[in-house]
């Protein structure tokens, strides 16, 4: 992708996740009546909010004709799964097992900030998206937006812990001190893509993901300039989440991860060479950037191969004649 | 409807990235009032918007047009003037606040980045004025919204910037980027970098319990919420601007701009010219044709477009691009406050009530 064409036109966004949490005419009664903690010692906000906030929404909803008037259950608070969005997703998939695939390409990691030299560049979510979708109708294959599954083991985050219960802050830092595991717990996740039938999805770790899927204590908490990522370990660890689902038909879930490609010095400076001029940094650093994001693509491009390749080893005709 | 009242072309600074034409004219009371009469004529309720220039060079006739007002009633009006701070005293907020007249002041947050732009005639940064006129204002209206632009050449202070608003005090941050100025490739960088460290501390804010508004996140966060709000900017429908002179314009950056008059005070509001550039602002842009973001982006503010594009039909790159960065990283950080379950996010962003039980808790405790 060049980034010529990022910056000096109006490119419309071709595939965007539909948010992880609700619209109005989605949202639950039991999420409304939760009160802020500094609401709760003023008796007049805790007793009448909860009441009115139900009741304004919904006159707040009549004039609004693309919002549902009756606002569906609350769901399970479950990190990083909220419910499916009620205007494009489909029925979620239930009773599904596991063929999960991290592809690897680019070895995803690096670092940012104050001393980190020749920092990677990042693939963002929406342009990989694209490109996965872009690679697979090469191969006749459409994808939507995922449905959500259920039964995927994730770590649970320390907040997750804490709100549960705020003594456990003790049993983090010791688990922390002694190095023990994290602890894991089945939930619901929504994948960023997938087949209408839903026989084949697709992940793509970017860097938002990877904060869920690794949990460093090293890293947690604490404040640098430095800022470093492994897209492909939390890749492998998606896979381990995935693969604890263990009943159903089986679905092909693909994981891939943003490279984090680094353009090569010598391609860097044959580019630069090519322009005939002396570039000021800026210019130079444009001309890198530009080199790591086709770098990027090109590896995100030989993940996907390296996942029909493996498809097609396994003898999964369905999936390479999709 | 809202009216913006351009009481004076004349300002007391001369900041650096002023889109307005200054000059020495001043709009009469009369005007005003006549403006006044002939938009909200069938109205239950309307905003009068005092503008400039700087309005409070105005400050006499801001509250002679607003006693005249109160005598029309029962047609409900509320007031707003947007200053620059200089002339903000504690009499004139005792003055406003008899009014019942909000406040918005133009701050760039830190000093540093202030007075890079907003400087008087000789060039001399005006933070002591602004910072002072924060002071003042927060202590008599804790809800003013402070309105920040941020320039390619001050956007390493943007998130410092708003932190620093708010640890002055402010509640409302009101961030415009200047999508006018020059963004090279190292300030867009630097602008997406500042957005994820005002993230990081949006995310910190709520994880505290911290009442804020930041409008370029919670601006984006309500177009996922609330579907169809936000994303039209109802050019000239919900708002007219008036020159000094009494001419009718369709929003604050089209004034003075030739072509784009919707009539003139006395004569009448040309209702029919005003509906073609509305629906010729509606229409859908050809190059944002497919785009998952219609609906939640802002593609057709016609200020934005004419200003940068000259014409309402296109859109500025750096804006898509800009969008299409913003979009996603607002997306994740509501993902996770939701995830959570924070109940200020929830409160804040699914209860209508949210304003008045904030209001009363400030009042209780």
């Amino acid at each position: 992708m060049m980034a010529k064409a990022m910056n000096d036109e109006v490119r419309p966004l071709r595939k965007y996740k539909t948010p992880r949490y609700p619209t109005i005419s989605e949202i639950g009664e039991a999420d409304l009546s939760r009160i802020p903690a500094r609401w709760s010692g003023v008796r007049v906000l805790t007793s009448t909010l909860g009441a009115v906030a139900m009741s304004l929404k919904s006159l707040a909803m009549d004039g609004d004709a693309e919002s549902p008037k009756t606002p569906p259950a609350p769901t399970a608070v479950v990190p990083n799964a909220a419910k499916p969005s009620a205007e494009k997703r489909e029925a979620p998939v239930t009773d599904v097992c596991p063929l999960p695939l991290a592809a690897l390409a680019g070895n995803g990691a690096g670092a940012f900030g104050c001393v980190a030299m020749n920092p990677p560049v990042m693939l963002p979510e929406a342009e990989a998206l694209e490109i996965i979708e872009r690679e697979f109708k090469k191969r006749g294959i459409d994808l939507v937006d995922a449905p959500e599954i259920d039964g995927v083991e994730a770590p649970v985050s320390e907040l997750e812990e804490k709100q549960k219960n705020p003594h456990l802050v003790a049993n983090i830092l010791l688990r922390r001190k002694f190095g023990e595991e994290e602890i894991r717990k089945k939930r619901k996740w929504m994948l960023d893509l997938g087949t209408k039938d839903g026989s084949m999805m697709i992940e793509y770790i970017s860097d938002d993901d990877e904060r869920c899927w690794i949990r460093d204590p090293e890293r947690d908490g604490i404040y640098s300039s430095v800022s470093g990522y492994s897209m492909r370990r939390a890749a492998e660890l998606a896979v381990k989440g995935f693969s604890a689902r263990t009943e159903g038909r089986p679905v092909k879930i693909g994981v891939f991860y943003d490279p984090m490609a680094s353009a090569p010095k010598d391609v860097v400076e044959k580019r630069i060479k090519a322009t005939g001029r002396k570039l000021d940094w800026r210019e130079r650093s444009e001309i890198e950037d530009k080199c790591g994001r086709e770098l990027a693509e090109q590896k995100l491009v030989a993940q996907i191969e390296h996942f029909f390749d493996y498809m097609a080893r396994r003898n999964a005709p369905d999936a390479a004649s999709h | 409807m809202h009216l913006t009242l351009h009481l004076t072309d004349r300002c007391n600074l001369a900041c650096r990235y002023c889109y307005a034409r200054h000059g020495t004219s001043d709009m009469s009371v009369e005007t005003a009032l006549c403006a006044i009469e002939e938009c909200t004529a069938g109205e239950s309720n309307a905003g009068i918007i005092f503008f400039g220039g700087e309005p409070l060079l105005r400050m006499d006739a801001i509250f002679e047009i607003i006693d005249e007002c109160e005598r029309r009633r029962p047609l409900a009006f509320h007031y707003k003037v947007t200053t620059n701070g200089t002339l903000v005293t504690p009499e004139f907020l005792s003055r406003a606040r008899a009014r019942r007249l909000h406040v918005a002041l133009s701050c760039d947050g830190l000093p540093s980045a202030h007075d890079r732009h907003r400087v008087r005639e000789d060039g001399s940064g005006s933070s002591p004025e602004a910072l002072r006129a924060l002071g003042l204002l927060l202590a008599d209206q804790p809800y003013a919204p402070v309105m920040m632009t941020v320039n390619h050449d001050t956007v390493e202070d943007y998130a410092d910037g708003v932190a620093y608003l708010c640890s002055c005090g402010a509640k409302y941050v009101i961030s415009t980027v200047n999508f006018q100025a020059d963004w090279d490739e190292a300030a867009r960088r630097r602008l997406w970098k500042e957005y994820k460290r005002l993230a990081d501390w949006y995310l910190d804010a709520y994880r505290r319990e911290e009442k804020i508004y930041f409008a370029a996140f919670d601006k984006r966060i309500a177009t996922r919420i609330w579907p169809g709000r936000g994303a039209s900017c109802q050019l000239g429908r919900r708002q007219v601007s008036v020159a000094p002179d009494g001419t009718y314009y369709p929003c604050v950056q089209f004034v003075g701009r030739a072509g784009y008059e919707l009539g003139r005070v006395g004569q009448g509001l040309d209702v029919t010219r005003r509906t073609c550039m509305f629906e010729r602002n509606e229409r859908a842009k050809p190059l944002c044709a497919g785009c998952a973001l219609e609906g939640r982006c802002n593609n057709r503010c016609g200020c934005l477009n004419i200003s940068t594009m000259g014409t309402l039909d296109e859109v500025p790159p750096f804006f898509c691009e800009h969008e299409r960065f913003l979009f996603p990283l607002v997306d994740r950080l509501a993902e996770r406050l939701y995830a959570e379950r924070n109940a200020l996010f929830l409160q804040r962003h699914y209860n209508p009530a949210f304003p008045i039980a904030s209001i009363l808790e400030d009042i209780l405790t």
